[in-house]
């Protein structure tokens, strides 16, 4: 029990004692929460209220962080929300506020003269990339909910090409009135996640809201203190799946010694350029089935799919039936199908971590819904059908003297739709150092290579990042 | 003045009693630390009286503490409730059912709620609290030394084995 808990504790047992102090006695005391009990044969057990006093260890760090991450409320906690179990009072918590952030500084080890200089972004600064707090909640009787934001400072300083070349940069600066109208700027905040989940049984769980496209490892590992690297994986980042889908997941799992067999079955608005509002009423569906065992380490071997169409259209006011009706008039500006197939597979053996990801995406336009594609040079035309691919893989091991994982990633992809993005094979090794399970350092060096030079070039001048990476869960 | 050689002598066991006795008294609460590393603690497994539960494979008992309990058809989850971290038989309990160290189950659990999945069982800080939560709660599943276990609960078979008969897995070295 940490000292705000105690302080909790403390204001709840004088609210009672207020209460007690108003209102007539009760019949029959309550039981009382938390009784003396019998030491649990805990030689090692510090009094929760001293907890904070102790010196700062290794283990006290790690079991603190446990314990912070435990005081959301388990899957059937709230059944004692408001009982006798409740001998840890954080358990009475409706809601659980945690969550993740990161700080990285990166530099490109390449000559003055190269082109990813000026074109590669956030190089040689400080910079915190994901703020990213989550809200968990037991609503009782096998409900959950979840949801995850991001806090950017984006758009601000986010750039865009615009007709001429220029690259216009987004200015969110305003003058703050609460002050002498000094200038600030403004962020974003971005919805990762939201849902609410019911768990009918083992086999069948349903959330409906927002969800992480349940494919592969990368994508639902998703925090910076959970993943290995700094940075996703192209094949990832590229989004060959949705990141994340509106709709309806149902997922679930049995375990048939010594297999545990999963599924998740998604049906969304599928990927599209508005989250809230699905422009055709082309539902999408995708999936995923995994098999996990325990057997010689801990190995899931997963497939998944998502299958939808992606619709996107202007539109404008039309006064109809001579100027008695308002009518809105569309323009296809893209239209498409898209198949995506990925495998997957992950592998803990002792210190050993190998995992794997290998995704395609192919895109087939409507004849009336191929945009224009801006080429530098001519011809000028329209985006043809395409299917782009990738994969990763990453080994790492766990050195057994001290919280240190070095490792190496291996990645290739290949992205015919944006002919400025050549085909890439990047090298990474690096090591990953979790001195407590809530903060992780990382050092990553990442060499890239390209089999052609793209539409713009980038393809012909080497690109070398070394990367390095604060990430903390709170 | 004494003879040189009887004053070696003397020299030579004064060090070979110190040789000895050093090794020994060194030796003594290294010995005791010994006899103590090498005692082992069984943890008996407990369900309410009312429950059906008699027997689990030592992979479902990982399951259930790992909170991945998929209850198959029936909805019936078992609801752990674990020992607090720091704990020695929580240590032992995670060593050897969930096969990992303190440190790795800390970081078990962080990782698994940034991926927004459920967080760990609840943890009791006393034993009587845990014998009572658990007796009071038909899915609810604990464990504790069987010196401690009252007549509460029911103690479960693990693997097909009780924890007074050979081979019960959920053993380890104090």
């Amino acid at each position: 029990m940490r000292a705000s808990n105690v302080a909790l504790c403390a204001w709840l047992l004088s609210r009672t004692g207020i209460a007690l102090a108003a209102d007539p006695p009760p019949p029959s005391p309550a039981p009382t929460a938390v009784e003396p009990g019998v030491d649990m044969g805990a030689p090692a057990a510090v009094a929760p209220a001293a907890v904070n006093t102790a010196a700062p260890t290794s283990a006290n760090a790690d079991a603190d962080a446990e314990g912070k991450f435990a005081t959301a409320p388990g899957p059937v906690t709230d059944t004692f929300a408001t009982d006798e179990a409740s001998s840890d009072s954080d358990t009475q918590r409706k809601l659980d506020l945690y969550g993740f952030a990161d700080f990285t500084y990166q530099r490109l080890l390449i000559d003055e003269k190269n082109l990813w200089n000026r074109t590669y972004p956030s190089v040689n600064s400080f910079a915190v990339g994901n703020f990213n707090l989550y809200l968990s909640s037991n609503l009782g009787d096998s409900w959950r909910a979840l949801a995850e934001v991001r806090f950017m400072y984006l758009p601000n300083g986010a750039t865009k090409p615009d007709a001429a070349g220029n690259s216009v940069r987004t200015d969110t600066t305003v003058l703050d009135y609460t002050g002498f109208e000094e200038p600030i700027r403004w962020g974003g905040i971005r919805i990762e996640r939201i849902y609410v989940e019911h768990e009918f049984n083992g086999l069948l769980k349903l959330q409906v809201g927002q969800f992480l496209t349940p494919y592969g490892i990368w994508n639902v590992d998703h925090g910076s203190p959970t993943i290995i690297g700094i940075k996703k994986p192209f094949v990832v980042s590229n989004q060959l799946f949705p990141e994340q889908q509106v709709g309806l997941q149902l997922y679930g799992s049995y375990f048939l010694d010594p297999l545990e067999i999963g599924y998740h079955l998604t049906l969304s608005n599928g990927r599209g350029p508005v989250e809230y509002e699905d422009f055709d009423d082309d539902k999408a569906y995708g999936g995923r089935l995994y098999v996990k065992t325990d057997v010689l380490g801990s190995l899931t071997i997963g497939g998944s799919f998502y299958r939808g169409g992606y619709y996107d259209r202007s539109a404008k006011y039309v006064v109809r039936n001579g100027g008695t009706v308002v009518d809105k008039e569309f323009t296809t500006i893209s239209k498409y199908q898209e198949l995506s197939l990925g495998a997957d597979l992950k592998w803990e053996y002792k210190s050993w971590l190998v995992q794997g990801e290998a995704i395609m995406n192919e895109a087939n336009f409507d004849e009336a819904g191929r945009p224009r594609v801006t080429a530098l040079k001519p011809p000028q035309g329209f985006q043809a059908d395409y299917r782009r691919w990738g994969a990763y893989g990453l080994i790492g091991y766990r050195l057994p003297f001290a919280p240190l994982m070095p490792y190496v990633i291996v990645q290739h992809a290949y992205s015919p739709d944006s002919p400025s993005t050549p085909p890439a094979t990047a090298y990474e090794v690096g090591v990953n150092y979790r001195p407590t399970a809530a903060v992780v350092v990382k050092l990553e060096y990442t060499d890239w290579h390209f089999s052609a030079p793209g539409s713009a070039g980038f393809g012909s001048y080497p690109l070398r990042i070394l990367a390095s990476q604060v990430a903390w869960a709170f | 003045m004494a003879c040189p050689s009887k004053l070696a002598t003397s020299r030579r066991n004064v060090l070979l009693s110190l040789g000895i006795a050093l090794p020994v008294l060194c030796a003594l609460p290294s010995a005791e630390r010994t006899a103590r590393a090498a005692e082992r603690v069984t943890l008996a497994v407990f369900v309410a009286k009312d429950s059906s539960l008699q027997n689990l494979k030592l992979a479902e008992l990982r399951r259930i503490f790992t909170n991945a309990d998929d209850s198959g058809f029936s909805g019936q989850r078992n609801v752990p409730f674990n020992h607090t971290a720091r704990s020695s038989d929580r240590v032992g309990f995670d060593q050897t059912v969930l096969r990992m160290s303190p440190e790795e189950v800390s970081r078990f659990w962080i990782d698994r709620k940034i991926r927004g999945l459920p967080g760990p069982p609840r943890a009791v800080d006393s034993l009587s609290a845990l014998l009572r939560l658990v007796s009071r709660t038909s899915a609810g599943i604990g464990y504790a030394r069987p010196s401690q276990v009252t007549n509460e609960v029911r103690v479960i078979r693990i693997d097909g084995k009780l924890p007074s008969e050979a081979g019960y897995p959920v053993q380890f070295n104090e």
